[in-house]
């Protein structure tokens, strides 16, 4: 499995082109400059249909379950994600890809268009930090330690890094250590050991980790070539990592050494949650991987309806919330998943 | 020098015209009779190569908005004449060996139908149906089931392969069935072929069946939708229309018979009647029409126009052999006494069709030619041609008594009735009439414009079409029923990111209006491709905000069919809808225009409507427009006529008001059964208020007669009604029963008007035989005349 970047995605351009002989069209549309009009942020449309949204990540704020997705849309649940209502004033519609809460009150939020959000009253409104529209480089996720320390990261080794609430932000840079220049993996996912150890899943099978806060950071490579897109520190330290088409690698290390974790899944994972008793894993298809044994050993699950499962989050219940391509799912084992 | 305003010129001129008309036509009578024969002869000759005809497009409405817009675009959408064709295992999935076999056989067929765009045609097995796929080597599409694979080399294997690229490919719900029990085919339709011929619906259809037999048996249902296979189920239905015309006809000559105990007199309406409906149809023939299925009820209307004045003439001249008339004074008497309501009546019929022009789509035009050359032709044939023949017949004295002892038996239960003359019961009619008037109103508002029921509404619900509609749209995403919205854009916009983004948010706001079932736009494809470009990761599905990756994606989009212009000067968004109620279209429509209103983008035009809702909407609005102007045209006729005429304000408001009470109880008629106003039912109305002043000119003009003579306004009444009361009950009575036996139609709108129109008949009738006296007593009473009534000079004798 080979990726294409956005960024490829220009040469794909000119692959097709060439390919198909539209070549002309490409041509003039890479030279004429012809008047554009530019997109605009505009606030969230308030609609009762606001939990059909695509939901693309999650977390909680104290006793709160909060989500984001596309069309700038934030749901809270004050009931364990048993109900949702849309949050009061969000300032953007663009797709919003991840929320991290260090307090019952403080949260960010970020997503494409550059976008990061700050919320102070647990995600009812929100205000934007940061948006870059001269650059598609979207943030795929954020990790607060507290109220001034955060990263957000995205596309092409995009790491972002705040000492202040976010009011200004850092760009880090971090070397590819094979071709010495600066690296342009996509950054996935940012999961925190309770130490405060910082981990990003990230493209052609690497892990990054720093243990300053996201000053600094170094790569672990696994043993996997394609995309990690979630990741776990579990209670045992134990490092659970998944990807595409169901690969899925642990290590007891650090990350110093993986080993795969062989499951029937083979849909890509998208979000992965520890609770008191199990590992739980979602994917793209309507997949659900259980472990009770630490993460060893996973019975993979169906949904009959295939719906793509986004995000994971666990309540202060202690259920497990899931949400989809076309919004809440809701908690627990529904009627509508048979096992495989 | 004659002066219209003065009455007694009128008169004058009227008087002589006539007489000179009744000397000319009844010196002349056999070269007249004969002529016509010829030309009867004649047009028999065209009327017999008169065949059934429908047309796509021919129901488009000219010139409006949505039209506009589906015309530009029609060759980069999806056409709004399309086939699904849908092969169901009864039993099984259609993921095995034999489905997938009879899969590809339908398909094969469907591709060699004639007038099929084969390169279009789209199913499994076609290798237009592609799945994007990241590889090792890079992006990929390749065809659901590659070209190597043949039906007889299909294995358990491949055949989990091709269910797995068809839930990738994003298939299911569009060719595959949710439940993965059928498959769809799907095939675009051109209306001319290459060398100019036009499609005949009613013979394509015939082909369409053949394909459903030879494919379908025990195992497998083959269920068919589109535009062709609609209007070629309604031709067949409407070949049946024959069979309900045979039924009326005889019911008719039943009661004809029945009331004039005659054979001859029975035969003679209804042979005029036939005669001007071969005229009619000669006409057509020659006009280079064919004969519309949606149109087809509509010369049996005029028929039944035809045989309502019919009786009217064998009563007159009943009345007046009883008199001791010889056949040709009665009948002559009878011409000269009902040239002028019959005329009256007839043009009043006749304007009511040609106000249908006002609606600017063909086929209702062609429907207003047809039938106001119908109504046309009646008056040579049922106002002269008639009575002719009737002078040549011998009756004895004892047939003219006997009929006068029936007559007088049948109306000595009109008597309590023509007490409705005398001024305190007047007063309670008007009083019951006023409320009915006022709740007629009151519950007709908010009328429905459309239609209400789901499937095609000219069928009924239980037909094959609307049952496999029903079907196919629990099944599939993509029903019968979508609406285009264009995006216009200046021409080599693909590199407009803003254009991609403002659609899309369109798009999530449209999705979640009621009865949008789901989207396709070109926005949506940018995310999804833009997804399957980066792994399929959910948060990559977005529409992007890179110029260059953006305008290659559009470069992607455009080689699919039905989404865009190649250079974005055009992008769409097809919404999917529940159904094609005239409330969901307007209710989506108006969601549209909110947005249009509140969201704008410089360059941008966001233009309604294409898709076969969007013409659905074009037809319902052209309707809703046209109604009100044709009723008020054909009041003004009314009023113009009757004020011609008569001279009489009094006979205007007595005429007029009646009318107006029995139309809006005709709305809430149609408020109550749901039926809705459609380009089916609004000439029923028209012509319905036209039929329903038949009635009320046949009384009035006794009355003008009675009271011209001297006597006062409630004997004058008494008198009239006692003459033509029975004739004119027993005409509604014998009209509606022979429309109601529509209700039995397999045609739902045939169905609808029958019943409708039955509806109608009896109402006007009980409007006209008490409303009308007792407006004409009170009006008499409260205007008292200062000079006597002058009825044109003809009628006085």
């Amino acid at each position: 499995m080979k990726y294409f970047a956005a960024m490829s995605v220009k040469r794909l351009g000119a692959t097709i082109c060439l390919a198909t002989g539209i070549c002309a069209l490409y041509a003039v549309q890479a030279s004429a400059a012809v008047e554009q009009s530019e997109v605009r942020i505009s606030p969230a449309v308030i609609s009762q249909f606001a939990t059909r949204a695509a939901i693309l990540g999650a977390a909680t704020a104290g006793q709160r379950v909060v989500a984001v997705g596309s069309y700038g849309t934030v749901l809270l649940s004050d009931d364990g994600g048993q109900s949702f209502r849309q949050a009061r004033s969000v300032p953007v519609s663009s797709t919003l890809t991840s929320v991290s809460f260090v307090d019952e009150k403080h949260g960010w939020a970020v997503g494409h268009w550059g976008m990061i959000l700050a919320t102070e009253d647990g995600g009812d409104t929100w205000a934007v930090q940061r948006t870059d529209l001269k650059e598609d480089r979207p943030l795929f996720s954020v990790h607060f330690f507290d109220q001034n320390e955060g990263v957000a990261v995205g596309l092409w080794s995009l790491i972002l890094r705040t000492g202040d609430g976010g009011k200004t932000w850092d760009r880090i840079s971090v070397q590819d250590p094979d071709t010495g220049g600066e690296s342009d993996r996509n950054l996935f996912k940012l999961f925190a050991a309770p130490s405060g150890t910082l981990f990003v899943s990230a493209e052609r099978g690497s892990v990054l980790r720093s243990d300053d806060r996201g000053r600094t950071w170094s790569r672990l490579d696994t043993p996997y070539k394609g995309s990690l897109w979630s990741g776990l520190v579990m209670k045992d330290g134990t490092l659970l990592v998944g990807g595409l088409r169901g690969s899925l690698y642990r290590s007891r290390n650090g990350g110093s050494s993986w080993d795969q974790v062989r499951n029937d899944a083979h849909n890509s994972i998208t979000d992965m949650v520890e609770t008191s008793d199990r590992v739980v894993a979602v994917g793209l298809n309507g997949v659900r991987l259980e472990s009770r044994d630490g993460g060893m050993t996973f019975v993979a699950s169906q949904r009959d309806d295939r719906l793509s499962l986004t995000a994971a989050v666990i309540a202060p219940s202690g259920d497990v919330v899931t949400f989809s391509k076309t919004g809440i799912v809701g908690t627990g084992t529904s009627s509508a998943v048979s096992s495989k | 020098m004659i002066n219209i305003l003065k009455v007694n010129d009128v008169d004058k001129l009227l008087t002589r015209m006539l007489a000179g008309l009744e000397n000319f036509c009844f010196r002349f009578r056999t070269p007249f009779l004969l002529w016509l024969a010829i030309f009867t002869a004649g047009m028999g000759y065209f009327a017999l190569q008169l065949r059934m005809e429908a047309g796509f497009e021919k129901q488009l409405p000219i010139g409006h908005e949505y039209v506009k817009t589906f015309n530009e675009y029609r060759g980069d959408l999806l056409g709004a004449n399309r086939l699904n064709i849908v092969v169901k295992a009864r039993n099984e999935s259609i993921w095995t060996q034999a489905s997938l076999t009879r899969l590809y056989e339908v398909t094969q067929a469907v591709i060699y139908l004639p007038s099929v765009d084969r390169l279009g045609v789209q199913s499994l097995w076609t290798p237009n149906s592609l799945v994007n796929e990241i590889t090792e080597e890079g992006f990929r599409a390749d065809p659901i089931i590659p070209g190597t694979v043949t039906p007889d080399s299909l294995t358990a294997e491949k055949i989990a392969e091709i269910q797995r690229s068809t839930s990738l490919g994003g298939f299911v719900g569009t060719l595959v069935s949710r439940d993965q029990t059928s498959a769809m085919i799907v095939a675009e339709l051109g209306e001319v072929d290459k060398d100019g011929n036009k499609i005949d619906y009613v013979e394509y259809n015939k082909s369409l069946n053949e394909l459903r037999k030879r494919f379908e048996d025990e195992n497998y249902e083959i269920q068919i939708i589109g535009f062709a296979k609609q209007i070629g189920d309604i031709a067949d239905g409407a070949s049946s229309v024959l069979e309900f015309c045979g039924a009326a006809l005889v019911l008719t000559a039943m009661a004809v018979y029945w009331y004039c105990r005659s054979i001859r007199f029975t035969l003679l309406p209804i042979i005029c009647s036939f005669t001007s409906l071969v005229w009619q149809f000669g006409a057509l023939r020659l006009l280079g029409f064919g004969l519309d299925p949606l149109g087809v009820l509509v010369p049996f209307l005029v028929f039944a126009i035809g045989v309502s004045h019919g009786v009217q003439q064998i009563n007159f001249i009943v009345h007046e052999l009883a008199h001791g008339k010889s056949a040709e004074d009665a009948a002559r008497t009878s011409f000269r006494g009902l040239l002028i309501p019959g005329v009256l009546a007839l043009v009043t019929a006749f304007v009511s069709f040609v106000t249908l022009v006002i609606i600017p789509i063909p086929m209702v035009r062609e429907l207003a030619i047809t039938a106001s050359l119908g109504v046309f032709f009646k008056i040579t044939t049922n106002l002269a041609m008639l009575p002719i023949a009737a002078s040549y017949f011998t009756l004895d004295r004892k047939y003219a008594e006997e009929a006068m002892d029936r007559r007088e038996s049948r109306a000595r239960w009109l008597r309590p009735l023509a007490r409705v003359a005398e001024p305190g019961r007047a007063l309670v009619v008007i009083g019951i009439a006023a409320c009915v008037f006022g709740a007629a109103v009151w519950q007709s508002r908010d009328r429905v414009i459309g239609t209400l029921q789901p499937g095609a509404p000219e069928l009924r619900q239980e037909a094959r079409f609307n049952r496999d509609a029903v079907a196919i749209a629990q099944n599939y995403d993509t029903g019968l029923d979508w609406l285009t919205v264009v995006f216009e854009a200046s021409p080599e916009s693909c590199n407009n990111v803003a254009i991609g983004d403002f659609q899309d948010k369109f798009v999530w706001d449209m999705q979640n209006t009621p009865g949008v079932l789901s989207v396709a736009s070109y926005a949506g494809q940018l995310r999804t491709y833009n997804e399957g470009y980066n792994e399929g990761h959910p948060k990559m599905a977005v529409v992007p905000l890179d110029e260059a990756n953006y305008a290659s994606l559009s470069t992607e989009i455009g080689r699919m069919r039905g989404y865009m212009r190649k250079d974005c000067s055009m992008t769409a968004v097809h919404l999917f809808l529940s159904d094609h109620k005239a409330t969901t279209i307007g209710g989506v429509i108006d969601k549209v225009k909110t947005f249009r209103n509140d969201h704008q983008l410089e360059g941008v035009t966001i233009r309604l409507a294409a898709g076969n809702s969007g013409v659905l909407a074009a037809v319902n609005d052209e309707v809703e427009h046209a109604e009100t102007p044709m009723m008020v045209y054909v009041f003004a006729t009314i009023i113009a006529l009757v004020a011609l005429v008569y001279r009489d304000f009094r006979a205007v408001v007595a005429c007029c008001l009646p009318l107006l009470i029995g139309t809006f109880i005709g709305y809430w008629f149609m408020k109550e059964l749901q039926i809705g106003l459609t380009v089916a039912t609004l000439p029923v109305m028209v012509l319905a208020v036209g039929i329903g002043v038949d009635y009320a000119f046949y009384i009035y003009n006794r009355l003008q007669l009675h009271l011209a003579n001297g006597l006062n306004i409630v004997r004058a009444l008494e008198h009239s009604i006692l003459e033509v009361g029975t004739a004119t009950i027993f005409t509604a009575i014998t009209l509606a029963v022979g429309v109601a036996t529509w209700a039995f139609s397999e045609l739902k709108f045939q169905a609808d008007m029958g019943m409708l129109l039955a509806f109608m008949f009896i109402v006007n009738m009980i409007m006209a035989m008490t409303v009308l006296p007792a407006c004409a007593v009170w009006l008499e009473k409260i205007f008292p005349r200062r000079s006597p009534v002058r009825a044109p000079g003809i009628l006085a004798h």
